[in-house]
Order: structure tokens, then sequence, then C-alpha cells
């Protein structure tokens, strides 16, 4: 549950940090408008710092997510913003000043967006007491006036400017908070969804799991009585083909059986060829349902380091995201190739008749399944590199 | 002869594994429930057991425990119709069991196993 949360919360992040680097990019060229428009400039080295502060290094890279608690980053974010803001307000003093404030804005309504209450009272303060400073700092003169328009505002003036903007932050604050119980709402019901997806699941895998032990019940005993047969009656054809038959419905059970168990496994040395024929073991009849021929051409040789039945588990998520875009009457071709530091597994499809029925059993997934089976095969150390019409799995030796 | 005794709630396994074990010159008893298991394994001393992996509630390494506390000498193997090899990483390591099967295989093979090791 924790893990959905943290993927919910680093989207997020990374959404910020794309409006982030715009914004900043905005007000990059708002600073050069102003220059050759009102022809003064305010792009000097310590502006040009600020900016690339906030396009560049207030962003939620990998490294820095490693490093904090991923639900707090939001604080450190916010705080770098507010901070950030409050500067350019306090140097800019002027009519731009007004325009850069708006970014108060921004952030309090962010903090409803991405956390709660906390996060909305923390960023409403924060940009108050800062503002506060700022105007009165330079109203009293404790701080010097360092903004290129100079100006000397009455009492009365600033007041207005004061309590003015206070009272619009703390409405909007108001306005964040309310909004962030929707969009709280919004989120409750996309983990319903998520959970029941995944009961869903789990319940399929336990009932699958039931069904093939009480299968392989019946086919010992099935195989037991051909022995006895066998023995009363001799070699008949008829004996052989029953048993033909019971073979390919042990190994197709076999297949499913040991997909269906949970496992702590071991990485181990294997031929990605025997695994993707495991896997078609188990998909073949899916597919000759819905009429998509799989044509297989297994040059690699070369065995892998890996955890089998997790590759086998992203084989199988693959071949079925590429028959659900094919919908139907299709062709899949699946081939390995030797590469000069490893080996790589393209699985390519041929355009089908779009059917309107969902293939797979995942009618109404939430989109982050294929998400989640490509970041669980990159923690595999495979890359994997999906195009319009195939998906390729990259294994090298590093 | 060696006693065996076969524990499967699956009459018919039951019935094949004795049928296949006596062709081998075992004796064998069979147990259907937990109960009748118990009161068997205190009863009689077998050479071997052939343990279904799902047949009890409890967990299968604290019964092989139990089972090697009454009957130190016997062999056990495990009959299993979910993957024997996550089964195997389990049991065999700590050498708890002497084999492990899974349903999937043939059941002349499990038996023709099964004497070897007794032999």
């Amino acid at each position: 549950m924790e893990e959905f949360f943290r993927r919910e919360l680093a989207r997020k992040y990374r959404w910020a940090g794309k409006i982030r680097f715009i914004t900043s990019l905005l007000f990059f060229f708002f600073l050069i408008f102003l220059k050759f428009l009102g022809g003064y400039s305010y792009l000097n080295p310590y502006l040009i710092s600020l900016i690339l502060i906030e396009a560049f290094l207030n962003q939620p890279y990998p490294l820095f997510l490693k490093k904090v608690d991923i639900f707090r980053f939001q604080y450190y974010q916010m705080f770098i913003d507010i901070i950030v803001i409050t500067w350019l307000i306090y140097y800019l003093g002027g009519l731009e000043a007004k325009v850069v404030s708006l970014g108060y804005y921004a952030v309090i309504l962010w903090a409803g967006f991405i956390s709660g209450k906390k996060a909305v009272v923390f960023a409403t303060l924060s940009s108050a007491s800062l503002f506060t400073l700022v105007v009165l700092g330079l109203y009293l003169g404790f701080l010097p006036s360092w903004g290129l328009v100079k100006t000397s505002l009455g009492l009365g003036e600033v007041s207005s400017f004061l309590f003015g903007n206070l009272s619009f932050l703390f409405s909007f604050g108001y306005f964040s908070l309310k909004s962030s119980h929707l969009i709280k709402d919004l989120e409750r019901q996309r983990f319903r969804d998520f959970l029941k997806y995944n009961n869903r699941f789990l319940t399929v895998g336990y009932l699958l799991s039931g069904l093939i032990h009480d299968i392989l019940n019946y086919l010992l005993s099935i195989r037991g009585y051909i022995q006895i047969l066998y023995e009363k009656f001799g070699n008949l054809e008829e004996l052989g083909k029953i048993e033909e038959q019971e073979e390919k419905i042990r190994r197709l059970v076999s297949e499913a059986s040991t997909f269906s168990n949970v496992s702590e496994e071991k990485p181990s040395l294997i031929n990605p060829n025997l695994l993707l024929e495991e896997t078609l073991t188990l998909v073949y009849p899916l597919l000759r349902m819905y009429n998509i021929r799989v044509i297989k051409d297994f040059e690699a040789e070369e065995s892998i380091l890996v955890k089998s039945q997790v590759l086998k588990e992203g084989f199988l998520y693959i071949i079925l995201e590429l028959a659900e875009r094919i919908g139907g009457q299709g062709t899949i071709f699946i081939s390995t190739q030797n590469l000069e530091e490893g080996l790589e597994v393209i699985f390519k499809k041929k355009p089908g008749l779009k059917r309107r029925e969902s293939l797979t059993p995942f009618e109404d997934t939430p989109s982050f399944r294929r998400e989640s089976v490509f970041q669980m095969l990159s923690q595999l150390g495979l890359e994997v590199v999906e195009g319009k019409d195939r998906i390729v799995i990259r294994f090298t030796k590093k | 002869m060696k006693k065996i005794l076969v524990v499967d709630d699956e009459s018919e396994i039951r019935e094949l594994l004795k049928l296949f074990l006596e062709r081998k010159g075992f004796l064998v008893s069979l147990a259907s429930t937990p109960r009748e298991f118990e009161k068997l394994l205190k009863k009689e001393k077998v050479e071997a057991l052939i343990l279904d992996y799902t047949f009890f509630e409890e967990n299968i390494e604290e019964l092989i425990i139990k089972v090697k506390s009454l009957n130190k000498d016997s062999k056990i193997f495990i009959l299993s119709g979910f993957s024997s090899e996550i089964l195997e990483r389990e049991l065999s390591s700590q050498g708890l069991v002497e084999a492990i099967f899974s349903k999937a295989e043939d059941i002349g093979k499990i038996v023709e196993r099964i004497s070897q090791v007794l032999s």
C-alpha cells in the first residue's frame, strides 16, 4: 500500500518539477522581454542563479528522493520555492513583484493538491511570514533596498499592500485546503480501483492455484490407471493417444502451477529461449482463441542470470500487452538474438483486426500496470525499450 | 517387509499408491484424515511416510519434526500439487525430507524412486 502512495507521490513530484522548469523558463523570457520593452534588465548573476536553482536544482531527482523521506520532500521543495519567490519580490520590488507573488499562490495550491492540511498550512504560513518580513523590512529600513526600482511607500500604502496580500494568501490557503479534500476523494477512488484490481488478481491467483492442485491430483490418477491398462492390454494405440493428450494437459498445468506460486527465488542461469517456450505454453490457449499467431526466431544461445519466475511473468505481460494491442487475427513475432555484450528479446506485433472487447483479463485495469511490469523488469537489471509496434528487452553483462 | 504410511485425502491417489507400492513389496497403511494419521503414527512403526503437502492444516515443518520425534528413523516423502522446486528449497535444504515429488510426475516413477531410497 505504501508503495502505491510512494509511486503516486513521485509522479506528482515529477509533474511539479516540469511545471517549475517551465515557469522558471517563462520567467526568464519575461525578464528578457522587460529588457527589450522597458529598456531595463534584472538579468544579473543573482537572478540567473535563482532561476537556475528553481529550474534545475529544486527537482525530484532520484538521487534526492533516495536520500530524503519522500513524504517530506514536498516540504523542502515548497520551502525553497517560497524563499526564491520572496527573494525575487525583495529584489524586484516594483511592478514585477506583484507578478512574482503569484508564485506563492501556485505553491499553496500545489500543497493542497499533493498533500493536505499540514502542507497547506505550512505553505501559507511560510509565504505570509517571509512576505511580511520583506515588506516590513523594506518599510522599516532594516533590510537594504536592493531592488532596481526604488519605492518609498507611505504607511497607508504599505498596510494596504501587506494586509491585502496577506488576506489573499490566507483565503487562497483556505480554498486550497477545501479543494485538497476533493482531490483526496478522487485519489481514494483511484486507490480503491487499484485495490479492486489487485484483489481480483489475487483471487484469480488463489483460485487458479487451488484448481491446479486438484487437476494434478486427477491427472496423477489418470496416469496411474493408464499404466495399469498398459500392463493389462499391452501397447494399445488408443492408450498412447490418451497418454499423449494427458501429457499436454500436464505440461500446461505444471507451467501454471509454477507461475501461480509466489516464490522468493534466487537468480539462476537460464536460457531465455526456454523461458519464452514455457511462457508460450501458458498463453497459447488464449492466443489461439483470438486467432493470434506466434512466429518464433530464437537465435540467442547464451544463458542469463535472472530470477526466472519474475522474467517469465514479465514475458507473459508483454505478450498479453501486444495481444491486447492487436485485438484479434494478428501475429506476434518473438525473436532472441545475441548482442556483443549480452542478448536481446524482441516482441513485435503485426496489426490485426481491432476488437471491441478486451482480450486480457485486465479490463478496466489502471494504466500503471504496464509501468509496474517494466519497473519489475528493470529491477532485474534489464533494459526495456518500448516502441509503437514492439517491445525489446536487453540483457547486458554489465 | 518394510512398512509405508500413505497420507492423502484423495482416495484414488491413496489406492493407486498402495497398488504400486505393494507391487514393489511394501506393506502399505492408508490415512485419509489427520486423526487417522495420528492414530496410525502412534500405533505402527513405519519405515517411510508419503505425505500430501496440502493435507495438513498445520505448518509442514512442525509436522515433520513431530513425526520424526515419534518415528525417528522413518523417511519422509512429500507429494505436492504445487511446484516442487519451491518446496524443495524450503524443506530439502534443512534435511527434513528424503524427496519431494510433484503430482505432475508419473506415479510409477515416484514409487520407483521411493523404492530406491528405501532399499
